[in-house]
């Protein structure tokens, strides 16, 4: 019998630092949670707001695989590799830090703040080249259907990363179903509403809730709001 | 009160730079750092440290060796991969250290990655 964790968004550990404002699904920085450090793979899912022409400056990482998904606004990344990027609503980035990289993140506009996503998968290989990818989506295809959005390999569609790990999108028509079959046994899923209703196996999910399943290969996803969004991260649990 | 000691082995010496400032901003902690497997060797010889923290660069081969080494002179010693790169995860990381909650990283005590 499939197991799920639920995680309202109320229940995310929240820092504003005026700059940042930010919600964060699982343990980071000054927020620690004993119970929500990870789920497998899925090591950090941070709801960032910044504010108009800030920014975090130049900083490290190595060994993670951080994805960062624009929901609103554009971002500025450069890195210590020599790329410089605009990441615009729409984009989706991933960088393998490897054996390490420093990047800064900046709100490309003055006049508006940008709402991202940034979550890290732990790699399945550590000290790997850095690398960098970043791809434009077309949205008319997630619209009532799942769009992959990132994978493990490079030859297959969206951004890939150091993991055996997919994520979809999708965009939902009120009342869409569909079902959602796990890429690999033993894997769990990470669902992440990103707007509006969504019901997942029975479980009634709202703007912003996550919600882990795993133990099972396949979802079931129905849509009870006009313009549900969703994001599925499909992870290993071990 | 004694500062917890924290040893952090990393090869790429500006992100081993950014760890131990972070380390150090933290009153109840205090950061030493190589990049070099025999100089932490011999600094765990000399000093006695609460915490490992292995980084970025390292072998499986020299993290393997160490372990041994650092659990056989202290069979107490926590010893943990840091991933990130001085990120935000570094303080959960100390924390579930000492909170002795091994599933805390992703597979934190057998190094996953073979």
């Amino acid at each position: 019998m499939a197991k799920t964790v639920l995680h309202k968004a109320s229940t995310r550990g929240h820092a504003n630092h005026g700059w940042l404002d930010s919600y964060h699904s699982f343990s980071f920085a000054n927020y620690y949670n004993p119970e929500r450090i990870h789920f497998g793979a899925l090591r950090v899912l941070n709801d960032d707001t910044v504010s108009e022409g800030r920014g975090f400056g130049k900083h490290p990482h190595d060994n993670m695989e951080i994805i960062s998904i624009p929901l609103e606004g554009d971002l500025q990344h450069e890195d210590s590799m020599g790329n410089v990027a605009v990441i615009k609503k729409g984009d989706i980035q991933a960088m393998s830090a490897g054996t390490g990289i420093f990047h800064s993140e900046f709100n490309k506009h003055k006049d508006a703040p940008v709402k991202f996503l940034q979550i890290w998968i732990f790699p399945n290989k550590k000290n790997v080249e850095p690398r960098y990818s970043q791809i434009t989506l077309n949205p008319e295809e997630r619209h009532n259907k799942l769009q992959q959005v990132l994978s493990p390999a490079e030859t297959e569609a969206g951004v890939w990363i150091q993991q055996d790990a997919w994520f979809s999108m999708g965009k939902f028509d009120k009342d869409f179903s569909t079902q959602y079959t796990f890429k690999k046994k033993g894997d769990g899923v990470y669902a992440f509403v990103l707007n509006g209703d969504i019901t997942i196996d029975g479980q009634q999910l709202h703007n912003r809730d996550g919600f882990g399943i795993w133990e099972t290969d396949s979802v079931s996803i129905t849509a009870n709001s006009q313009d549900a969004e969703l994001l599925l991260m499909e992870v290993p649990m071990t | 009160m004694e500062k917890i000691q924290i040893l952090v082995v990393c090869s790429h010496q500006e992100i081993l730079n950014t760890i131990i400032r972070l380390i150090n901003n933290n009153e109840k902690w205090n950061g030493t750092g190589t990049d070099d497997i025999e100089q932490a060797i011999e600094l765990f010889h000399q000093q006695a440290f609460d915490l490992v923290l292995l980084g970025s660069g390292l072998t499986g081969e020299s993290e393997n060796k160490l372990r041994k080494i650092f659990v056989l002179q202290n069979p107490e010693i926590k010893i943990i991969e840091h991933f990130g790169g001085g990120s935000g995860l570094l303080s959960n990381e100390i924390e579930e250290a000492f909170a002795g909650n091994k599933n805390g990283n992703f597979n934190v005590i057998d190094n996953p990655f073979k």
